[in-house]
């Protein structure tokens, strides 16, 4: 008994401002409960996390808690997560945030979130984000709520002329007793990432 | 279990029929004295993802945890792959495919599968080939 469940993560990227840039490999990232394929485990941050699809569905199902997934295909880029090569200039931010961006450093940030879910995204949207090479830290360095990632979404503030490389994991949590009062049920949301300092 | 609804009647294309909706639930039952608990397990093959077949052909539900360890021609340990929690019921098996973190490089690569759950220790040994 699947269920015919997908949600899209939409990624827009604010124009090259100023000597600053994101650019991502990927932009959309589909949690489609009903395709087909084994049921996989993927090893993200040394811990194992299935992937969407109609057979990790059926095993939600057989359990009693709630599971995160990560997404079944992710347009463009490689792997299951999303990779941003994020560009500061050679000058100091005139602003920043209260912590993400704080001091003589800029921000990574989402600043909008639009569209809805099947379930509340506020509760079931998890994002990480590692650094793998550059003058950057993470705000989100293990699976936490997107809503909850501190500073208003600030995912990880970058140091002034600095080119850095992040990897952008999202999970979406569903609980076996979610009810979904139409089938299929589908939903898409679309993040507004920013650099941020100016 | 079995929940069987009254009869209703329905039309289907010109067609009037009676369909009565049944649900079943499977319970499974553990009588104290009775458990007879094993696991079989296969691992190995070829694939980025590492695949492995869970059998249960005991009397008992096994909720498996654990890990793969992956090693090298030379014997080196080059991932280890943990396991979520996953069901395997009374005489049914599941296939599960572990990817690691960052593709392996091609090759073969000899892959030790240890799980434990309430029953016990397992343990299995395998090949995996890394296209």
């Amino acid at each position: 008994m699947g269920r015919a469940l997908s949600l899209f993560l939409l990624a827009l990227l604010l124009p090259e401002a100023l000597g600053q840039s994101v650019n991502c490999d990927a932009t959309d990232l589909l949690y489609d409960f009903s395709a087909p394929g084994p049921l996989t485990q993927v090893t993200v941050g040394g811990q194992p996390y299935y992937v969407a699809n109609l057979a990790s569905y059926l095993l939600l199902l057989d359990g009693t808690g709630p599971m995160r997934f990560l997404p079944t295909a992710v347009t463009g880029g490689t792997g299951y997560r999303v990779a941003c090569t994020v560009r500061t200039p050679n000058r100091d931010p005139i602003r920043g945030g209260t912590l993400c961006g704080a001091g003589r450093r800029f921000c990574l940030r989402v600043t909008g979130v639009s569209g809805s879910l099947p379930v509340d995204w506020t509760s079931r949207l998890y994002v990480m984000v590692q650094v793998v090479s550059g003058n950057a830290t993470s705000f989100a360095p293990t699976p936490t709520l997107l809503s909850a990632v501190p500073d208003n979404r600030g995912l990880a503030d970058i140091g002034r002329n600095t080119t850095a490389l992040l990897h952008i994991y999202y999970w979406v949590e569903v609980s076996p007793h979610d009810l979904f009062p139409t089938l299929p049920a589908t939903g898409a949301l679309t993040l507004t990432y920013e650099v941020q300092g100016d | 279990m079995v929940f069987t609804a009254g009869p209703r009647p329905t039309g289907l294309g010109g067609l009037r029929i009676t369909a009565s909706p049944s649900l079943g639930l499977a319970v499974y039952l553990t009588l104290r004295g009775t458990e007879r608990p094993a696991l079989r397990a296969r691992v190995g093959g070829e694939g980025k993802a590492l695949p492995l077949l869970l059998e249960n052909p005991g009397n008992v539900l096994q909720r498996v945890t654990g890990e793969a360890r992956v090693f090298d021609g030379e014997g080196k340990e080059v991932a280890r792959l943990p396991i979520a929690e996953l069901p395997v019921f009374p005489g049914g098996y599941r296939e599960v495919a572990l990817e690691p973190e960052a593709p392996l490089p091609p090759g073969r690569y000899r892959v030790v599968l240890i799980l434990e759950s309430a029953y016990g220790r397992y343990a299995a040994e395998g090949v995996w080939a890394v296209p």
